[in-house]
């Protein structure tokens, strides 16, 4: 299987400061990575090197080309971070001088109606909100009839129906077979379309593999619940880490949430208002990124 | 070709045609001052009113292609980068050459559209006509002498912040107007300014439609002065451009 993307030892530097120290990956046909990191870990500058925007090694490949020939540009439709607003342009004039510039466009009337902006295909681009701006140049990324797309902070300052309507989109994308590699903050938002995730702290990957994967890797779960017990019987469970007395509510913080439930099963008659908790997506990724920082 | 004609149609709408603060500033600003200087404050004898209608016609041509280069193209290269327009025609398979193209073909046919609106406006309020050899010979010294003040525009494009940006613009063209004789002659300035005047590229220029417009013999001395211009400015922009990109395309500053 031919891969859309290899990195072997990827380095780059601004000036004497190391953004980017030594990546290596691959990303296969029909795959959508979702690339993360804290702001300044060097998401933007990967994507600008895929791009070919900022020089590449020779051990990296984008659509088996070096990054920014024209042949992977013909078959690539990126979308970065920050709006296109040029002054006194309409959006379907945007979109036709996008679209002439591939070797097979898509349609306009698709892409406005997959974009959701058929009614404002006249309106100038300076006239549209940030989540519509946002959507047109989406729509330029996809116009092109792209094989590979790059999604830089694809749904930064859009609204919640825009988000959804943007991750159905993706979804369709992925079962046409497109290849995405995706930046973003939102775990929540990606965890339901990415494939893989790649996680990047200080220039070097500190994970690369699937959600389950990276759920795995920390398993606390936390129960709570009213009980006329002491708290002092629920700190020799099995399992359990911590015992936390917040007003009437006791929280257990358990590394083997299976254990301390099985523990508790002959108890359950006097516990209410039982609530169970995994470790969110997001606490994982802070620890994660936590934990690096400190090393 | 046919990337370059869509580009010059988009380009023609957004630059042109819905930009009246463009047009006003590049054609009818000179227009105005043509007119404000040679009809309502030109007084004294017929001869003296109408080669003076005839000299500042040349002056405000010249003063037109400046501004549109240093204020107009300038300000759109600034504009397109700090918009990511350049970024992304870069990342598209046909780059960015039909944008250039077409970028500089609006401000040549904008120079001699400027300079055609001059021309005709002199002839209904002062009377002045040329032959058509006279438009000729006006039409290519303007293809030539723009030139010096399009490079120069686009090197001061690369200026990193809008605001330093504006502040350079105007001491480039406002003092470059006044020192090379285009709002007033020469012979007011001090002797040192002078010196400085009758090097400057928009010397040369106006000097150059001066001879064409009083069929006065040609003298090469304003056409080496504007390829010397030329020359530097173009040694100008390598040396920016080498700066540049050794920097490589920033997405963001900050990663």
């Amino acid at each position: 299987m031919k891969k859309v993307i290899e990195v072997q030892n990827l380095y780059f530097n601004y000036g004497t400061k190391k953004v980017l120290k030594g990546l290596n990956f691959i990303v296969n046909p029909g795959e959508i990575i979702g690339l993360l990191g804290s702001n300044g870990a060097g998401k933007t500058t990967l994507l600008s090197i895929l791009l070919g925007l900022l020089p590449a090694n020779k051990t990296t490949w984008v659509l088996e080309k070096s990054p920014g020939s024209k042949r992977a540009k013909e078959k690539i439709g990126s979308m970065l971070q920050g709006d296109l607003i040029l002054g006194k342009v309409k959006v379907s004039e945007m979109l036709k001088e996008t679209a002439i510039r591939y070797p097979n466009p898509q349609s306009l009337t698709k892409i406005l109606n997959q974009i959701n902006l058929v009614s404002e295909s006249n309106k100038y681009l300076s006239e549209l909100s940030g989540g519509q701006l946002r959507r047109v140049m989406l729509g330029m990324a996809l116009i092109g009839n792209p094989d590979l797309l790059f999604l830089d902070e694809p749904t930064l300052e859009m609204d919640v129906k825009s988000r959804q309507d943007f991750w159905k989109l993706i979804q369709q994308m992925k079962l046409s077979g497109k290849t995405i590699l995706l930046s973003s903050h939102y775990l929540n938002e990606i965890e339901n379309v990415v494939d893989r995730i790649f996680i990047l702290q200080n220039g070097n990957f500190i994970f690369q593999g699937t959600f389950p994967e990276l759920q795995s890797l920390n398993h606390e779960t936390q129960l709570s619940f009213k009980t006329k017990l002491s708290p002092q019987f629920f700190k020799n469970l099995p399992g359990v880490k911590n015992v936390e007395l917040d007003h009437d509510l006791i929280k257990l913080i358990s590394q083997d949430g299976d254990q301390t439930l099985n523990a508790l099963k002959n108890n359950l008659s006097q516990l209410k208002q039982i609530t169970i908790e995994r470790q969110s997506l997001d606490n994982i990724f802070i620890e994660l990124t936590k934990k690096e920082s400190v090393k | 070709m046919k990337i370059f004609l869509q580009q010059l149609k988009f380009d023609s709408k957004r630059i042109v045609f819905r930009n009246q603060s463009y047009i006003f500033f590049t054609i009818l600003l000179p227009l105005f001052f043509y007119v404000l200087y040679t009809k309502i404050f030109n007084t004294g004898p017929t001869t003296q009113v109408l080669t003076y209608a005839k000299t500042f016609l040349g002056s405000m041509a010249v003063y037109s292609f400046l501004i549109n280069a240093i204020f107009g193209l300038a300000q759109l290269l600034k504009s397109d980068k700090d918009h990511k327009y350049l970024i992304w025609l870069y990342l598209m398979p046909k780059g960015y050459l039909s944008y250039y193209f077409s970028i500089s073909l609006i401000m040549v046919i904008i120079n001699i559209l400027s300079l055609g609106i001059l021309g005709l406006c002199a002839f209904l309020i002062n009377g002045i006509s040329f032959t058509i050899q006279q438009w000729l010979f006006l039409i290519g010294g303007l293809m030539l002498a723009q030139i010096p003040s399009l490079l120069l525009g686009y090197a001061v494009s690369f200026i990193k912040k809008r605001e330093t940006l504006s502040i350079v613009s105007n001491l480039i063209t406002f003092p470059l107007a006044i020192v090379s004789g285009l709002w007033w002659p020469l012979s007011v300035l001090p002797n040192w300014a002078q010196s400085i005047g009758k090097i400057m590229p928009t010397y040369f220029a106006n000097q150059w439609f001066n001879q064409i417009m009083f069929n006065q013999p040609f003298v090469w001395k304003n056409f080496y002065g504007i390829m010397f211009w030329i020359l530097i400015n173009i040694v100008l922009i390598q040396i920016v451009r080498f700066f540049v990109k050794k920097q490589g395309i920033f997405l963001q500053n900050d990663e």
